[in-house]
């Protein structure tokens, strides 16, 4: 039980990490980035390598977020930002990076699945009900509790976070009191690449790196937006700890129907919180269009429901 | 001085504000007056550079800000309350001031904002939306202040407000006036505006239909009813 519990605790800690920069990403610039898990991926591949240069896993930690960081910086600003509103643009063209991102991760590192030891410090075990437990598990937990703490004090005690929220809150606005909306979200999609980067290299011993782990990601991170809330880092959290407590518990005792559970709870979750845990409710700036018959109905409703992706500056 | 000459602008295919032209000093008020829809907001908003628009020429005292962002333009001095007072909801009211940038003349002392809104003051750390309708006014007009800004643009700051607080918002005009601030005054109500602006102009359909000094409308208000319609002299 309580080892499920820590296996739950750990990986959701880890799905946080990875899954909170798209949440953001999603939130603060209402950015669809379908190769966050493709960023993931390559933090994964990028500490593989970096573990034999100098400074083993910190340089592979470090290394990792900050190309990776680089690296999403490029994408929002060569590309991205000139589809600020056209989600289907951001679509297409971060679908176009997954496939960039799979062929370039199997071309340097090849098709086999690479793993790698724990960090020295943390590669011993603990005695957890009369077993071995191992330490870097825990460690997990303690670097997604740290990290979701400093995400939480920068965004809700400093100016800058003031700012994004600010950005969030009402984009024009925010610029009508002279902030640069535009340079904010990228700094905050580069951050959460970063994140994803980091997340890709601590994970390395766990996840470890191969094709199509990006896929999973990508996969966890949609649920977790959508349970917590696209933008929410509280809610983040909470629906990222859910996540791996559901995958980890349904794993050891319903491990036919484990996905299933997890997508059950997401929709149960959505009938009654639309928004997510903690998403605010949207001012939704599209249009939908009218339809009539059981199909519009259909399609009414998953458009209704993209709309409730949508976190957009509430325009009073 | 404030200087907007032919400034034109749309939403989508309307177009929505048709060559206007009006200028301010400092220490001055200039009213803007029109009916609903006449395009005032719109106004505002290009002329801080929220929205897009072509005008053959915006000049702050003597700088040119024609082709300037929204951004540089609140550097060089201006500010905008928007209509609907628009203050950032998950911010507190600390958090609404301090986030503001400063300009080229710096940043007022948020200190001396609380002195102007004591009441601000008092619900510091409140979020912006669990204030008042007036409460968020103020906060409005402060955030604008925060920036220092040389000339103030205001959208219906009185709209939807108690008569109690409107007199304080009244008073805080003549403040920001007296400080040697150029403020344009977008309201409704013609006796409002009256009793504030120097100047005055009345915008109908995106263009200006009438403007002079607000003087001799004080003596006969009549071809400003005309020009407005239905509008009766109390502010909304
Ligand atoms: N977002 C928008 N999309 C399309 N048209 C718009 C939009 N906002 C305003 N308009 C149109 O532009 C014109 C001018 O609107 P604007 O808000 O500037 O008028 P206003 O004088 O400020 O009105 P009010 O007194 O109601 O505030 C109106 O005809 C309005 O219908
Ligand atoms: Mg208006």
């Amino acid at each position: 039980m309580l080892r499920i519990a820590l296996d739950g605790l750990s990986f959701g800690s880890l799905l946080f990490i990875a899954a909170i920069g798209m949440s953001l990403s999603f939130g603060v610039l209402r950015l669809v980035n379908l190769a966050h898990g493709g960023l993931f991926m390559l933090g994964a591949y990028l500490a593989s390598s970096l573990l034999s240069w100098p400074g083993g896993w910190v340089t592979a930690i470090f290394g990792s977020a900050v190309a990776v960081g680089l690296l999403g910086l490029a994408i929002e600003r060569g590309l991205l930002r000139y589809f600020r509103t056209n989600h289907l643009a951001q679509v297409l063209i971060t679908l176009g990076i997954v496939f960039i991102l799979h062929w370039l991760t199997l071309a340097v590192w090849g098709g086999a699945p690479l793993l790698s030891a724990p960090p020295e410090i943390v590669s011993s075990g603990v005695s957890i009900s009369g077993q071995q437990y191992p330490v870097y598990r825990l460690a997990l937990i303690g670097f997604g509790l740290v990290m979701f703490v400093a995400i939480w004090l920068v965004f809700s005690r400093t100016r800058y976070g003031a700012m994004v929220r600010a950005t969030v809150d009402d984009e024009q606005m925010a610029r009508g009191i002279g902030l640069r909306s535009e340079l904010i979200g990228a700094t905050v999609f580069a951050v959460g690449a970063a994140l994803a980067g980091m997340a890709g290299a601590i994970g390395l011993p766990y996840l470890g790196a191969y094709p199509g782990l990006d896929g999973e990601v990508l996969l966890f991170s949609l649920i977790i937006i959508i349970i917590g809330g696209a933008g929410s880092i509280l809610g983040s959290f909470i629906a990222a700890i859910t996540v791996g407590l559901i995958n980890a518990f349904t794993a050891a005792y319903l491990p036919f129907v484990s996905s299933f559970v997890l997508f059950a709870v997401m929709i149960v979750l959505l009938i009654f919180r639309p928004y997510g845990l903690l998403g605010r409710e949207i001012v939704a700036s599209v249009h939908l269009p009218q339809s009539d018959g059981l199909g519009g109905k259909a399609i009414d409703a998953v458009a209704k429901r993209v709309a409730a992706l949508r976190t957009s500056g509430g325009q009073p | 001085m404030l200087e907007i000459v032919d400034i034109h602008a749309n939403h989508g295919d309307s177009y929505t504000i048709q060559g206007v032209s009006m200028s301010v000093e400092r220490g001055a008020c200039l009213g803007v007056l029109g009916r609903n829809g006449a395009g005032k907001t719109t106004l505002m908003q290009s002329v801080l550079g929220l929205h897009p628009a072509r005008a053959q020429r915006i000049t702050l005292d003597g700088r040119d800000l024609t082709r300037a962002s929204a951004r540089d333009r609140i550097r060089a001095g201006l500010a905008l309350v928007p209509q609907g007072r628009r203050i950032f909801p998950t911010l507190t009211v600390e958090e609404n001031l301090r986030v503001v940038p400063p300009s080229e003349a710096g940043r007022l002392d948020i200190a001396d904002v609380y002195r102007r809104f004591p009441r601000l003051q008092e619900r510091r750390s409140n979020m912006g939306h669990q204030l008042s309708g007036g409460e968020q006014q103020m906060l409005a007009i402060g955030r604008a202040l925060m920036s220092d800004p040389q000339y103030l643009l205001l959208d219906e700051p009185t709209e939807g407000l108690a008569p109690t607080i409107v007199a304080e918002v009244v008073d805080v005009i003549r403040r920001v006036v007296s400080e040697g601030r150029g403020v344009v005054l977008v309201e409704q109500g013609i006796q409002f505006v009256l009793d504030l602006a120097d100047d005055l102009v009345v915008m109908d359909h995106g263009k200006v239909v009438l403007s002079g000094g607000s003087a001799q409308y004080r003596e006969d208000s009549g071809p400003l009813l005309t020009h407005l319609g239905i509008s009766t002299g109390t502010p909304r």
